[in-house]
């Protein structure tokens, strides 16, 4: 087990240092109008950028009303940094047009691939934990960086299989990548209770083994017991002991923003409150 | 050779295959031990997830053509047409951007449905339905553009109008249809169970206005070529002429109902800009 390493975020490299904005949700399109009317009760907004990419209509309407009122980050579902094929130039053009329209503090991604030979799986996929992955994202990673001028982190996701070739933990081989491309990383931690399950890894290995001071934001959502696997289906709330691991990674990095995932079964926004002031009590015993 | 990109590109034929692995030895080449799946299995969540959420998707896209052809049929069309047509786009808002010419294709070749053993029932309807629910899609994100200010117009002489090319809103689809499929949609949407129409001539336009909301509405079926001809940059008074020439009942539409027609896509917010001799920028 990898020793834990307390890391204060004034530790951070000087391009990463962002903002703490609380606790937050993820925007989606049924809470628009809620939004509206309760401006402020939420820290800060995640806008998912591949929903934003058109042109013109409601919803890059709506995403201004959000802006306006709310601190506002970007967070990718698409870029398939790791895949076959180098990242798409339309797609990063889209990217930037969206970073410069929103001015968020940073954008993020997933450390994974989303299809080869051109096709898009509208996924994200694991990649083989070897060395040839760990040069390849980092050196895309930080061209993203340096393209969107803006930090950006990448996502560890959860997954349901694993390679034959891989040669390193997934934490060992997306540290090692933060660190080579001096990007910053998003921290899952329901992902990790998810893939720890699946595959038979300690989750708390992966919070102590990772760059601490490179988090610069944590999600949580809930996640579905298939019997045979968890799924990660951000049907539900996140369960006690994805609290109890979030508590753990907070001791280790300090205040880092925190957002809530819902994708499934939304609810109301004004029953998701309860959920975010949950998080939030978790966060003050931690942090004071 | 266990390459990394030989390795994904393995994972992504398996995930868009619609059918599970066949062989579990090959899976076991790329995939790594588990204690609670086998690999296969392991592979097999992935694909199950890529056609759940691509079908879920085009159901989001295409309502009303669900409603025509009931879940299962509706999901046996998607299952084939992602096949002909694999997601590229790293969006899924461009899911369904080749669903009305698959169907038109296998219109016109019915035996491509005995093919693929597809049931296409109403398969005229099915294409009307789903060219007006493709045009939702693409009025509801197109470019945004400022209406252009038709009284800037009013100076111009016959001559000037003649040669004034128009350029139309972005956010703008028109259509020709045999069905009711815009009054046949609401009504589904609305959850009326599903009675074949009586078919129905029309052209409709679908379009969105300064608040983003998407309408559609009936088109003349001059005014709706009149707006082809423009749309691919015919001058005014010889795409009059053009549409005289296939369709002849629209010289009297034109000397009756132009004018009104320039006002009605002026307030609609169809036309964004105007070019002609008299008001072309020095």
């Amino acid at each position: 087990m990898s020793e834990a390493r307390q890391i204060r975020p004034a530790h951070r490299p000087a391009h990463l240092r962002v903002p703490d904005f609380g606790v937050g949700l993820g925007l989606r399109a049924p809470h628009y109008a809620a939004i509206q009317e309760a401006p402020g009760s939420v820290g800060f907004f995640e806008a998912i950028s591949e929903n934003y990419f058109g042109p013109g209509g409601r919803p890059l309407q709506h995403l201004d009303r959000v802006r306006a009122q709310h601190p506002l980050v970007l967070h990718g579902v698409s870029l398939s940094i790791g895949g076959p094929d180098e990242p798409n130039r339309e797609y990063l053009e889209n990217l930037r047009k969206l970073v410069r329209r929103v001015r968020p503090p940073w954008v993020s991604d997933h450390f994974c691939f989303c299809g080869a030979g051109g096709a898009h799986l509208h996924d994200l996929l694991p990649l083989p934990y070897t060395a040839e992955t760990v040069e390849r994202v980092a050196r895309r990673a930080r061209l993203v960086q340096d393209f969107l001028e803006v930090p950006f982190a990448l996502e560890n996701t959860s997954s349901y299989l694993t390679y034959s070739s891989s040669q390193l933990t997934e934490w060992d081989c997306i540290g090692q990548v933060a660190e080579q491309a001096d990007c910053g990383l998003l921290f899952d931690v329901n992902n990790v209770w998810v893939s720890a399950f699946n595959h038979g890894f300690e989750p708390r290995d992966f919070v102590r083994g990772l760059p601490h001071e490179r988090i610069l934001q944590i999600h949580l959502a809930g996640h579905t017991d298939k019997g045979t696997h968890l799924l990660d289906t951000h049907s539900c709330a996140p369960i006690d002991p994805v609290l109890e691991l979030y508590r753990e990674t907070l001791a280790l990095t300090g205040p880092v923003s925190t957002l809530l995932e819902w994708d499934e079964d939304i609810p109301a926004f004004s029953e998701l409150l309860p959920e975010l002031a949950r998080i939030a009590s978790v966060r003050s015993e931690v942090l004071g | 050779m266990r390459s990394l990109d030989g390795a994904l590109h393995w994972l992504t034929t398996q995930v868009q295959s619609p059918r599970q692995l066949g062989e579990p030895s090959e899976a076991e080449r790329w995939i790594g031990a588990s204690a609670r799946l086998t690999a296969a299995a392991q592979v097999e969540i992935y694909r199950e997830q890529y056609w759940l959420r691509h079908i879920e998707a085009l159901r989001e896209d295409f309502p009303g053509l669900v409603a025509v052809l009931g879940d299962d049929t509706f999901a046996h069309l998607a299952e084939r047409y992602l096949v002909a047509h694999p997601p590229q786009s790293p969006t899924l808002r461009d899911l369904g951007h080749a669903l009305v010419s698959y169907l038109e294709q296998r219109l016109l070749q019915p035996e491509l449905l005995l093919q693929q053993e597809l049931v296409l029932p109403h398969a005229p309807l099915c294409l009307d339905m789903a060219r007006l629910e493709w045009a939702y899609v693409e009025c509801f994100d197109a470019a945004e553009a400022p209406p252009f200010d038709l009284a800037s117009l009013e100076r111009l002489g016959a001559d000037a109008w003649a040669e004034l090319r128009l350029q139309f809103s972005p956010a703008l689809r028109w259509f020709e249809a045999h069905y009711p499929v815009a009054d046949l949609r609401r009504a589904l949407l609305a959850g009326e169970p599903f009675v074949p129409p009586e078919p129905h001539y029309e052209w409709r336009a679908v379009y969105r206005d300064a608040e983003g909301l998407l309408w559609d509405r009936p088109l003349p079926e001059a005014a709706a070529r009149l707006l082809g001809q423009l749309a691919a940059n015919e001058a005014l008074g010889k795409a009059c002429e053009n549409v005289v020439a296939e369709l002849p009942a629209a010289a009297e539409a034109f000397d009756r109902e132009l004018g009104d027609w320039f006002a009605s896509f002026g307030r609609l917010g169809w036309i964004v800009g105007a070019e002609a001799p008299a008001i072309r920028p020095s």
